[in-house]
């Protein structure tokens, strides 16, 4: 019986190990150009990579509808997407993996500034253009030439802001005195609130008032949420990108009546999943800075893109890979090869600054400098407004006026 | 062929299987793979030391792999420096992690020293955080690739990961055949007993550590610079690697160097299989297989497949060969009249008290051994004989009163120190060492002589010459007969070559047959020059064998002189013995 049991175990373990091979992808027609997207699609960031698929297979989509890569005869592009899964061993794997199995032309990817910095680690030494919407310094500090950062980096990023939003109360009367750091300690706030606390507060002659840090999960919002209640700092930086610990500082928020103005420190706050969780009235006014979202004259795109997917609003994830895709398109027409290195160069010499090639970005021109930086990539401020997020600096490009705090 | 050269002809081949393999594979995915093969098979390896052999799991092992990387890192970053000579500076700082992490977390004992170990991963990864390391990326020297450990031709990481798992193995095994493997196994076993034979637990078990510490250190700091290229406190202090080093070994095995090679050599490859596999058309169910994958093995054989082979390869070869021994033990009688006692003290207790909470177990018990005499403790159950024994043999560290040996005084040191000056002891319960043979059960016994393997192997086989178990070498503890098990423990005890012999309870659970060859065994003892203190119960042995006795009852000394003269005694008698012994033993005397 037990013997049995345990030829049956073998016999079911061999079929899971063997099943899966045999439904792999079929090959596709040799002309096609194969675009790499290494992004976690399982594991804690799943979400996020699912998101970056969706656009990338928008923007594929419309490529090849309209006849695919014109200086290659029309060629289409093929999406070779691989999983990073939750580390960078994983990550690096996936990369690996995907751009030795087969001629890649290009790739984009991995969402964890961590995982890109693996990732592009590896497009360096094979030689693959690589595209990245992760904003730590350190990705283009390195002296690459395969990689390309379209997003501001972390540390402009906090300079940026600061400026928009000081710049912002100033107009509406509310000149900021006292601010705020609050926050977990991944990678990305961390850099975003080591120059703050650095130069760039006493520089304003801005006073920081609370500096609470903690490595995440969060045991209690409590304590945090009272120190804001009695310094009431006119703006407070919030960096709580790990979900559950941001659902219980903001409900902590709401139930104490904290007043100051919250500005989060990324793309994280503005998922969907927020107004699911606590509602829009907790969300409303609150503002976040993001490397990308869909700016004024991007209706269509979005509802084609909410038309597609179901989701109920565009943000950078899926916005930034599609431009990069897109981009990648413009570099292979420019130069009118499918060769990694030639798509390189045109990468390195590209200057456009109109189509959907350039639609996630701000300002709206694609220009690269030596490090792979996107030469005057300018942060956005996102604002929660019943329920969804929109665009509301640079006025230029908000898709809604800013709701100044009560 | 002798068995030493054996395994590091295994060694060997292994390396050049490894070396075929990183020269026949060609894509450079599959390079990484065999990276990670050899990489997490020495972290395996470097767990093994201490969690294997030494059985003191440790669940925060990547410590040392995070200090490794981060060391060498940023040695890079900060000053330039190669990290081949980072390296050097990464095992240093691990091996001083170790101690320091070992001098607090060796005072608790199994689970809770693996509990503790969690610790000290999360709070490097919090201090790393705090320095503002939460990435640091390789900065690539395009001029000196070799020199920087970046080499394009990804078989060159191939060659530094087997150098990494053929320096693991070599110090794996050097461990596995020096006296520290065979204390560290014995540890693993019966720590009590290991210290009781000579072996010092503390400082095999931080030795261990520190040299485990070393293969982790490298591991580190090459998967860096080989699989990464970044460093995050997530990815080297992260629960992954202690859980990808865990399921290496326990796939493959602890406690053998072969256990965490095949272990990776499995599970390594399958894991990227599925990666490649499902893992790309179906995100998310390469874990589930893998999971599945991981439970299915671990059914089949649950010490490892390395034990789980060798089993059934070892119960095919032995079938049939299931004999029992044929002769009876049969001991010589010693010479007829033994060297007697020399009236010189040996042992000298004064004055003994030991109190658990509210219990005294020992109230101001004082008496002396003379050489070369048997003496006898008796008592009822509860009296305190066991707990004088353990105050003797330094298990215990009495309340008062002071205990000399040879004229020194010995009250507080370690067991392994008293053995190392003369002090032998057996067992109650006997205390074996179950995954050792019967003779290596014995060498650990000789290693409180000997430092080298061979000679602690010859003076093992001698005690067991003695004791009449020479046919038993290669079994294992469990399939012994109790008389057996006795006198496979009274030849370890006299493998320490000791001046003093304790022996608690020798004649317990001995049949008739038994109690004569023991009796006969424990006076051969003497006869070679020992003296020996018994505990038992059974009065009537005891009159054949004691030149005298000391009497305990309630933690005091009840009497103490010849057996006629102390079985005759009105408060003994009372006490132990009861008024029956009185009717039937004392009536002749009177």
């Amino acid at each position: 019986m037990k013997r049995s049991l345990s030829r049956m175990l073998i016999v079911a373990l061999a079929l899971a190990l063997v099943v899966p091979v045999l439904f792999m992808g079929q090959a596709p027609a040799a002309d096609d150009v194969k675009i790499a997207l290494v992004a976690p699609l399982s594991g804690r960031w799943a979400r996020q990579g699912q998101l970056k698929k969706m656009g990338a297979d928008m923007a594929i989509e419309e490529i090849n509808g309209q006849g695919g890569i014109k200086a290659l005869g029309g060629a289409r592009i093929v999406l070779r997407e691989a999983d990073a899964g939750d580390s960078v061993e994983k990550a690096v794997s996936a990369a690996q993996r995907v751009l030795t199995r087969e001629k890649i032309s290009a790739g984009i990817g991995s969402w964890l500034s961590s995982f890109t910095l693996g990732v592009t680690e590896v497009a360096e030494r094979l030689q693959v253009p690589w595209l990245s919407l992760s904003y730590a310094d350190s990705i283009t500090e390195r002296g690459f030439k395969y990689t390309f950062q379209t997003s501001p980096v972390s540390s402009l990023q906090a300079e940026q802001a600061l400026d928009l939003v000081t710049d912002l109360a100033k107009k509406n009367n509310r000149p900021i005195k006292k601010a705020g750091i609050v926050g977990d300690n991944t990678a990305a706030s961390m850099f975003f609130y080591k120059p703050l606390r650095e130069k760039l507060l006493a520089a304003k002659g801005i006073e920081l008032v609370v500096d609470d840090v903690w490595t995440p999960p969060l045991a209690d919002a409590t304590a945090i949420v009272q120190k804001l209640r009695s310094t009431q700092p006119d703006i407070v930086f919030y960096g709580a990108t790990n979900f559950p610990d941001s659902i219980q500082v903001l409900q902590k928020i709401k139930e104490f009546s904290v007043k100051s103005p919250i500005q989060g420190v990324g793309a994280w706050l503005v998922t969907p999943e927020y107004v699911k969780t606590v509602g829009k009235d907790t969300l409303d006014n609150i503002q976040t800075v993001v490397a990308a979202h869909p700016m004024k004259g991007q209706e269509e795109l979005v509802k084609k893109f909410k038309q597609r997917t179901g989701e109920p609003f565009m943000t950078q994830d899926p916005l930034c890979t599609y431009a990069h895709v897109w981009l990648i398109k413009e570099a292979i027409e420019q130069a009118k090869s499918a060769d990694p290195k030639a798509i390189r160069d045109a990468l390195a010499k590209i200057d456009i600054s109109s189509g959907p090639a350039v639609s996630a970005f701000y300002p709206p021109r694609v220009r690269f400098d030596e490090r792979g930086r996107r030469i005057g990539a300018t942060p956005l401020i996102v604002q929660w407004q019943d329920g969804e997020p929109y665009t509301v600096v640079p006025i230029a490009v908000a898709t809604r006026p800013i709701a100044w705090h009560r | 062929m002798p068995s030493r050269a054996r395994g590091w002809i295994a060694i060997i081949v292994v390396v050049a299987v490894g070396l075929a393999a990183s020269f026949v594979v060609q894509e450079r995915y599959h390079h990484r793979v065999l990276t990670l093969v050899f990489l997490w098979a020495s972290m395996g390896l470097a767990w093994n030391i201490i969690s294997g052999y030494a059985g003191q799991i440790s669940f925060g092992h990547q410590a040392f792999f995070g200090i490794g990387a981060y060391v060498t890192v940023l040695l890079v970053v900060k000053l330039g420096l190669t990290p081949w000579l980072g390296m050097i500076a990464a095992v240093a700082a691990a091996v001083l992690a170790a101690v320091l992490i070992g001098l607090p977390t060796f005072r608790l004992a199994g689970i809770y020293f693996g509990l503790a170990t969690l610790a000290y991963p999360l709070i490097l990864r919090i201090v790393m955080d705090w320095l503002g390391y939460q990435e640091v990326a390789i900065p690539m020297k395009r001029e000196h690739l070799g020199w920087f450990m970046q080499f394009s031709e990804p078989r060159s990481f191939d060659l530094v990961a087997l150098g990494v798992l053929a320096g693991s193995l070599a110090l794996s095994y050097r461990i596995e055949t020096s006296r520290l493997g065979y204390w560290l196994r014995a540890i693993r076993e019966n720590e009590q007993a290991a210290e009781a034979m000579g072996a010092d637990s503390f400082r095999c078990k931080m030795a261990a550590y520190m040299l485990s510490a070393v293969p982790a250190a490298v591991a580190g700091a090459v998967y860096i610079h080989a699989i990464l290229f970044i460093v995050t406190p997530e990815a080297v202090f992260g629960l992954l690697v202690i859980s990808q080093t865990l399921v290496v070994c326990l796939v493959g095995g602890t406690g053998t160097m072969w256990g965490p090679v095949i272990g990776a050599a499995v599970m390594v490859p399958v894991s990227e299989i599925l990666d490649t596999t499902v893992g790309d058309s179906l995100p998310g169910i390469q874990g589930v297989v893998y999971g599945a994958a991981l439970i299915l093995i671990i059914l089949f054989a649950p010490e490892g497949l390395y034990w789980g082979v060798l089993q059934r390869f070892r119960a095919r070869r032995s079938r049939g060969a299931e004999g029992v021994r044929a002769a009876p033990i049969v001991v010589a009688q010693p010479p007829a009249h033994p060297g007697a006692a020399t009236g010189d003290v040996l042992l000298d207790v004064r004055g003994i008290s030991k109190a658990f909470l509210g219990l005294q177990a020992l109230s101001d018990v004082s008496f002396d051994v003379k050489e070369r005499e048997i003496l006898g403790v008796i008592g009822p159950n509860g009296a305190g004989k066991t707990t004088l024994f353990n105050v003797l043999n330094g298990f215990l560290v009495p309340d008062h009163g002071e205990v000399r040996f040879r004229g020194q005084t010995v009250t507080g040191l370690l067991p392994s120190a008293l053995c190392r000056r003369g002090v032998g002891r057996t067992f109650q319960v006997v205390r074996t060492f179950p995954h050792l043979t019967v003779l290596e059960n014995v060498m650990v016994g000789a290693f409180a002589r000997e430092a080298a393997v061979d000679r602690a192997r010859a003076r093992a086989a001698s005690a067991l010459q003695d004791v009449s178990l020479a046919d038993r070498a290669e079994a294992l503890p469990g399939g012994l007969t109790t008389l057996e098990l006795r006198l496979m423990e009274l030849a370890r005890c006299l493998a320490t070559s000791p001046r003093l012999v304790l022996l608690d309870e020798p004649l317990a659970g001995l049949s008739a047959d038994g109690v004569d060859v023991m009796i006969t065994m424990i006076r051969r003892v003497r006869a070679t020059g020992m003296t020996v203190v018994i505990i038992e119960h059974t009065m009537q042995a005891l009159l054949k064998l004691a030149d005298r006795l000391v009497v305990l009852d309630q933690g005091r000394r009840l009497a103490e002189g010849p057996p006629g003269r102390v079985t005759q005694d009105r408060a003994v008698i009372e006490a132990y013995l009861g008024k029956r012994w009185l009717a039937r033993a004392g009536a002749p005397a009177c």
